[in-house]
């Protein structure tokens, strides 16, 4: 284990660290969904920095951009954004072309699975994910999350945190697990493709 | 009227009437579940709950189970365990959650507190208390330090697949029964606002799962007691990121270090600090516990008295016998073969108020203006007769009998139902699950083992019952 990010370090290293921050940003959110090791298309991205030094109220400052990192592959998105992940997440992902739609899998080195369903056209339509913690579920949902704050604050109960289960017009979510093993899985109904079923989907 | 309504209703009319604790009680014996198999039961419960407390110990925390003792005698490897109203604090009372009572003191002092109305929890792994009973027991919130940045503590961002829970570490004895965790960290979970730092951490850690968990309310307990088959709550993902090429992130780290400015940013935490399952840590009975119910109707019953055991095949009054041992994969979880379904993902969890599964063919609860989570239960016509398979990673395999009823059929002031279930997603993509909750426990002695301990000669993490 290393001694943590948090190096005291004179006040400007944040600005070195500035260049870089936004690729780091989006590695952190998305970050150890590295690379698929089977049936790869795209070549592995590796990126190369000297380790920076920087002070805590550097990184908090840094934190705060961070909520303005560019919007990223997410319900509702393009797939350009899910190509622009790739590069950005330290990590390759697979894209698998099915007859109706692609699918777009990223891996964790921990073995946490993002799955990304997009149209023809190239919108995102449904998400599903599985690892020990869950994802960036802001970064997934995009513009639907604030409805799948709102549905969830509805539906919040004590005696039972292990699932969630929204079914809304607009967006449905079912969201599982407890320590050491989530899953679950979002789309939007009006963007599934005719024909697709979200129960087949692979 | 709908069970289930009664039971929110209860929120608003307890805090104006009390609800007199649900003592009385105790254990009727019909069996309405079938079980296999259970054995032992640790019985020797005994009534004194004195611990020493210097500052002045529970006081409105405490006591809605106006139950016989809570805590063992000196000496005991047995606490008492009470499924009842829970804690007057929030006004209510959610069914099927099993309580218990955690002394806390200052690392090698004896400044202590009791706090009562702790969730036994067999599906997590570590202490977790409100700040607000921290507070209300009478103990000082100190902060634990973060070995790697001087001058910052550290905190806890924890994610549910329905929220998450924010709040600082902090680092007590934790004594339940004759058994000791010294000097071990506990998630103060930050109800009250004691804990400054919230930009933008918490915002980060929002995205992680909707909505904020911090409240009484949200549990309905003080506390959670995460007795599950693992020691940290983590483990190595959070202890190994923070390196090149490895940074910490959300996906594998929860933990935050806070500067004196209320900065919090996510850290690597080692495995020795991170919020560890009291039970390991305990001199002897550290494998494993023993959660015992005693059956009940099928109907139901106002509140079901039982006891934790600690440790497994440690003494006289915790063997395994001739319990059934499912081991279980490095999530926790095991196979359940139900109606033909094969879900891969299932579990054994007191923590969950009901048993939930996949069955498309039972009636789910109608959604009411009164009741509009509802349709997280069964309502089917008549009570339904049902039987599932479990198969270990070590191939045992065990059928379990189990009865689902309406919801709307219960007594709205019974808060131990043997017969509640609700739907679990199916996921194909991901895998499906059922959720062995609090009903699997009524009538039978269910063990939950420790990740890489040794068990009355079975390696965990196992569950058996």
């Amino acid at each position: 284990m290393t001694p943590g990010d948090a190096h005291s370090a004179g006040p400007g290293a944040a600005e070195l660290w500035h260049s870089e921050f936004r690729l780091r940003t989006i590695r952190a959110i998305l970050s150890s969904y590295g690379p698929s090791k089977i049936g790869s298309l795209e070549p592995y991205v590796k990126l190369h920095h000297p380790r920076p030094r920087f002070s805590l109220w550097a990184l908090g400052l840094l934190g705060l951009l961070a909520l303005q990192a560019p919007v990223l592959a997410h319900l509702g998105g393009d797939t350009d954004s899910v190509s622009a992940d790739r590069d950005a997440m330290h990590a390759q992902l697979r894209s698998i072309p099915m007859q109706l739609y692609n699918v777009h899998e990223i891996t964790t080195a921990g073995g946490g699975v993002v799955h990304e369903y997009s149209t023809r056209q190239g919108t995102v339509f449904a998400v599903t994910w599985q690892g020990q913690l869950p994802p960036d579920l802001a970064q997934l949902f995009g513009n639907y999350y604030k409805s799948y704050q709102d549905a969830a604050a509805a539906h919040s109960r004590p005696g039972m945190h292990r699932q969630l289960s929204i079914t809304s017009t607009d967006l449905v979510v079912e969201s599982t697990g407890r320590m050491r093993s989530f899953r679950g899985k979002a789309y939007v109904p009006s963007l599934v493709p005719a024909g697709v079923s979200i129960a087949d989907l692979p | 009227m709908s069970a289930y309504f009664r039971w929110t209703v209860l929120l608003g009319l307890c805090a104006l009437a009390g609800c007199g604790g649900g003592g009385g009680g105790g254990s009727s014996a019909s069996g309405s579940t079938s079980s296999s198999g259970s054995s032992t039961s640790g019985s020797s419960t005994s009534s004194s709950s004195s611990t020493s407390s210097s500052s002045s110990s529970s006081s409105s925390s405490s006591s809605s189970g106006s139950s016989s003792g809570i805590g063992g005698s000196s000496g005991s490897n047995v606490v008492s365990v009470i499924v009842n109203s829970g804690p007057p604090a929030d006004g209510g009372g959610t069914f099927n959650i099993p309580y218990t009572s955690v002394t806390l003191c200052k690392p090698g002092t004896t400044t202590c507190a009791t706090v009562s109305n702790v969730l036994v929890d067999t599906g997590s792994y570590g202490l977790r208390i409100m700040a607000s009973a921290l507070a209300t027991a009478g103990l000082t919130q100190t902060d634990l330090s973060d070995p790697n940045n001087a001058g910052n503590t550290l905190a806890e961002c924890l994610p549910f697949a329905d929220g998450y829970t924010w709040g600082p570490l902090m680092s007590l004895d934790v004594s339940m029964g004759g058994e000791l965790a010294p000097d071990i960290t506990v998630n103060i979970i930050d109800d009250n606002g004691s804990f400054a730092p919230t930009p933008p951490a918490v915002k980060n850690c929002a995205s992680a799962g909707a909505m904020s968990l911090n409240s009484v309310s949200a549990f309905d307990a003080n506390g959670v007691l995460g007795v599950g088959v693992f020691d940290q709550d983590c483990g190595s993902a959070c202890a190994d990121c923070g390196s090149v090429g490895n940074p910490c992130n959300f996906n594998n780290d929860i933990y935050f270090t806070c500067n004196t400015s209320n900065t919090c940013v996510l850290a690597p935490v080692a495995l020795t600090l991170q919020v560890r399952n009291p039970v390991a840590l305990f001199a002897v009975d550290n494998n494993g516990v023993i959660l015992t119910l005693p059956s009940i109707p099928a109907s139901g019953q106002r509140t079901d008295s039982g006891t934790l055991t600690f440790g497994i095949g440690t003494a006289a009054n915790n063997a395994l016998g001739s319990a059934t041992v499912l081991t279980l994969d490095f999530s926790g979880n095991f196979t359940t073969t139900y109606k033909s379904q094969t879900l891969s993902g299932s579990f054994i969890d007191s923590g969950s108020n009901g048993l939930y599964f996949p069955d498309s063919t039972i009636t789910v609860c109608q959604n009411t203006q009164n009741n509009p989570q509802a349709s997280d239960f069964y309502c089917p016509a008549s009570p339904q007769m049902l039987s599932a398979v479990n198969q270990g990673q070590n191939g045992t395999m065990s059928t379990v009998s189990f009865e689902i009823m309406s919801l709307n059929s219960f007594n709205g002031n019974f808060f131990a139902l043997s017969t509640v279930g609700g739907p679990a997603a199916t996921n194909p993509m991901l895998g499906s699950y059922f959720d062995w909750g609090l009903p699997f426990f009524y009538g039978r002695s269910v063990y939950a083992a420790i990740n890489g301990k040794l068990a009355d000669g079975t390696l965990g993490p196992y569950n058996a019952y």
